[in-house]
């Protein structure tokens, strides 16, 4: 199982309290804080741990339909740090997980799976976004998917139907749930979505 | 302090949050913050250190975690005021 999520690092900078010392010490646990240390910018180090517990959180979601915004129940422990790309484990209530995080300048994008080898069948992509209403944001990040999906399953794009029955997206054609594990996120002026096919 | 004077404080701590300001027009108590109005979650400690910080409470992590709807957060809030 998948989970995604982004953060617009220009939008976050402006609007968030991420540079306040409470910030950290809501959602960090000690050992996080300590790898946070390792950091020459704090702040792209601080929303990957963000985007981590957010991706892992989505995992959560999807297995229990329980909400649990606690973001210190998901703690990554970093084991590759480069400064565009880190791995993790991450501890989380349902068992060890595995993150990726993608860093650039504008944003991170962080990536969690259940089985490290999942890592290698994800498709996944981020997107510029036109417009930043957040009816906006998720319509164009569905219709990124949806073309996405279209090259690889080569069926037409307009088949495709995302929807969230359950809370969390989902893929359909004429009312047939697809076995595609799908994840979908976006912030201000980024879009993102990660799928992988799951095996029947 | 009232219900409807910390529900009016609270919308005013969380509209700058809410990208579509027409969904604070019709706050119920009832209202989702993630759902209904549309605040991104990477928002939502934010708003926990604004309430911290606006009625001088602190919020814990089983407190923030019940955090979900407008009358989650107004009763969470009353409790630590009046504590």
């Amino acid at each position: 199982m998948i989970g995604n999520d982004i953060v617009d690092l220009n939008y976050a900078r402006h609007t968030s309290k991420a540079s306040h010392p409470r910030w950290a010490e809501k959602v960090l646990t000690a050992q996080e804080k300590e790898q946070l240390k390792l950091f020459p910018s704090p702040a792209s180090a601080l929303w990957s741990f963000w985007a981590l517990k957010e991706s892992a959180y989505k995992i959560f979601y999807k297995k229990t339909g329980k909400r649990l915004f606690i973001p210190k129940k998901f703690q990554s422990s970093l084991t590759h740090i480069q400064p565009d790309f880190l791995e993790a484990c991450i501890e989380s209530p349902l068992g060890k997980w595995y993150g990726q995080v993608q860093i650039s300048s504008d944003t991170v994008h962080a990536l969690a799976v259940t089985q490290k080898k999942l890592f290698q069948q994800i498709t996944y992509q981020t997107t510029q976004l036109k417009q930043t209403t957040s009816s906006h944001q998720s319509s164009e990040t569905r219709k990124s998917l949806c073309l996405k999906l279209q090259q690889q399953c080569r069926l037409p794009a307009e088949e495709f139907r995302i929807e969230s029955p359950r809370y969390f997206p989902q893929v359909f054609v004429k009312n047939k749930l697809l076995p595609i594990d799908v994840s979908m996120s976006h912030h201000h002026q980024w879009g993102a979505f990660a799928f992988l096919q799951v095996d029947q | 302090m009232t219900t409807e004077e910390i529900t009016e404080k609270l919308r005013t701590i969380i509209e700058p949050y809410v990208e579509e300001k027409e969904l604070l027009n019709d706050i119920k108590p009832e209202t989702d913050l993630l759902e209904d109005l549309k605040i991104n979650s990477a928002n939502l400690v934010d708003i926990i250190i604004d309430v911290e910080m606006a009625f001088d409470i602190e919020i814990d992590d089983d407190a923030a975690e019940r955090m979900l709807k407008v009358k989650d957060a107004v009763s969470i809030i009353q409790e630590r005021v009046e504590a």
